[in-house]
């Protein structure tokens, strides 16, 4: 892959997760008004889909997948996909919970509600590690030696035949 | 003073030329006959006992009218000669003293080894004059006389005269010396710098330039995926050095804001209340990720955990930021109480629950604090680990771990 087509890519995916990290951060700050803060939870539940889309069609893009090798794919990248799904599962759990509580009145006090600091606490921790791991999956996709031939390939792909 | 330094040079000048005339005349015959003392001393050296020069003697005698073969072939080898040419002076007075010392048997054993075979039966030609000189003083006299003088005086000056002739420049411009300094032409004319000085610039010129060629263009897609970590991981230094300072200011601020009374204290506190949970977050965030990114939890090694249980390496810290992370997770909920102080006062109506809750949060906050400042230490101490950005300049491990993780199941 030419650097020229993967920068913007991982510009593209560095740039969703600041998005991710700034809404976590600052949508306490946010609530203003119920529409407001439920477009606000809705841009950040589509940028983590962006973010799963753009990881996905670099996957595609590389020779081991072409060579129809998707499992190795999938073992290597196996915890970062994992962890993202989780903490997608999370937020929208969160995100519809807080929504349906804070309708009314943003500024709500909601924090009695049983179960909610733990499942704040829990999907605010995991969002560090989708961040890591994403981050970290979108670094090691920049390895050229998924995206060209080589022997080892061939190997397994005779392997699987 | 420069009157009287001319003349001596004038007058040393003239017997240089003369002599160099003097020996251009000599020349051919002194070669010839140079050879003969060479050869004599190394001889005379050989056989410094008494005996084996009085059996030379009687075949020099006996082949006097082969002396021109063998004048011939020493023509062709004056190198040989000049190199012996010194040597000799020196063998020849050890020969007149007659010290059969330890050094100079040495030297002539060495020199025998050098010298070829064929020589052996020349040198006892030439042995003969010396040894007449020595020992049989009037014996061969007659036909020695002229090879005397040229055994005489080659001895100490004209071996030196010979030789630089034709070269005498060439000789001066040998002997003179390299400095150590260059002199280098400029527009005010030539400076003069230190050689060793020099080529230290140089190679740090070169050193630097070998270091701004790869930060340049960038080549590979992994190229520079290392690049933008690295710059994340600088920003993420600064970032750590300023939470943990964050995380100081605001423990003094909270203690110095707790000698008022609790209403007192939530109302000064409030309005800093929620932008200090988020920009806790947004901070113990970036730690805690910059700490990931540099001990590679996802990709641990056998000998790294041992490591890291065994506190060798930094890795404790992650486990500190995410505790301080949790920490301040969990009070969220009464910092959100504090920040809407103002406007539900009904939350804060109970005294007894205002107290134990801000004594509450006051502790996790301290605990909070605390645990960022100690998690910077640990990482300070151990700043220049980076286990993922060596991962991917490496990144050969993960065919080869492909391979066994495929090779298992097949």
């Amino acid at each position: 892959m030419q650097v020229e087509r993967y920068r913007p890519i991982l510009y593209l995916q560095y740039f969703l997760l600041l998005i991710d990290i700034v809404m976590n951060s600052f949508i306490e700050m946010l609530r203003f008004e119920n529409v407001i803060l439920l477009v606000l939870f809705v841009i950040q539940d589509v940028c983590i889909i962006f973010a799963v889309i753009v990881v996905f069609l670099l996957f595609f893009n590389t020779y081991i997948f072409q060579a129809g090798l998707v499992n190795i794919l999938i073992n290597k990248f196996k915890v970062g996909i994992m962890v993202t799904f989780a903490y997608f599962g999370l937020n929208v759990g969160l995100h519809v919970w807080e929504m349906t509580l804070r309708w009314d009145e943003p500024n709500k006090y909601i924090w009695e509600t049983s179960g909610f600091i733990p499942l704040f606490v829990i999907q605010r921790t995991g969002a560090v590690l989708y961040y890591y791991f994403y981050k970290r999956t979108a670094l090691k996709l920049g390895d050229p030696r998924f995206y060209q031939d080589s022997v080892w390939i061939r190997k397994e792909f005779d392997k699987r035949r | 003073m420069a009157d009287n330094e001319n003349p001596p040079k004038k007058k040393k000048l003239p017997p240089v030329t003369q002599a160099s005339e003097e020996t251009d005349v000599q020349k051919r015959p002194v070669r010839k006959k140079k050879k003969k003392p060479t050869e004599a001393t190394e001889n005379g050296e050989t056989g410094s006992t008494a005996t084996t020069p009085k059996k030379k003697k009687a075949p020099v005698a006996t082949e006097d009218g082969d002396k021109p073969t063998p004048r011939k072939r020493k023509k062709r080898k004056p190198p040989e000669q000049a190199e012996d040419g010194q040597p000799t002076s020196a063998r020849s007075a050890a020969s007149q003293e007659e010290v059969g010392g330890s050094k100079t048997s040495l030297i002539s054993k060495d020199d025998k080894k050098t010298t070829p075979k064929k020589k052996v039966k020349k040198k006892v030609k030439k042995a003969s004059p010396r040894v007449g000189d020595e020992f049989m003083d009037a014996a061969f006299a007659a036909d020695l006389s002229t090879i005397q003088e040229d055994i005489v005086t080659p001895d100490g000056k004209k071996d030196e005269d010979v030789i630089p002739h034709p070269y005498s420049t060439e000789s001066i411009v040998l002997k003179s010396q390299p400095l150590d300094n260059l002199f280098i032409e400029t527009n005010s004319g030539f400076k003069r710098e230190n050689k060793t000085k020099l080529a230290r610039k140089w190679a740090e010129e070169e050193r630097f330039k070998q270091e701004d060629q790869p930060e340049g263009p960038v080549s590979s897609t992994i190229e520079f995926a290392i690049s933008t970590h690295n710059v994340f991981k600088t920003f993420c230094l600064f970032i750590h050095g300023l939470t943990a300072g964050i995380a100081m200011w605001h423990i003094t601020t909270v203690y110095v804001l707790l000698y008022h009374s609790d209403l007192d204290f939530l109302s000064h506190y409030r309005p800093l209340a929620l932008p200090v949970q988020c920009m806790f977050y947004i901070l113990l965030v970036l730690c805690t990720i910059s700490s990931c990114d540099r001990f590679d939890i996802a990709n641990p090694t056998r000998r790294f955990l041992l490591r890291s249980f065994t506190l060798q390496t930094g890795t404790v810290s992650i486990v500190i930021y995410f505790a301080a992370l949790i920490l301040s997770l969990s009070i969220a909920n009464i910092e959100d109480r504090m920040n809407l102080y103002n406007r539900y006062p009904d939350l804060w109506l109970d005294p007894g629950e205002t107290s134990s809750k801000i004594e509450l949060w006051t502790n996790i906050n301290t605990a909070r604090g605390c645990l960022i400042i100690l998690a910077w230490i640990v990482l300070s101490i151990t700043s220049t680990t980076d286990r993922l950005g060596q991962m991917l300049k490496e990144g050969d491990d993960f065919i080869i771990g492909d391979t066994v993780e495929l090779a298992n199941p097949a």
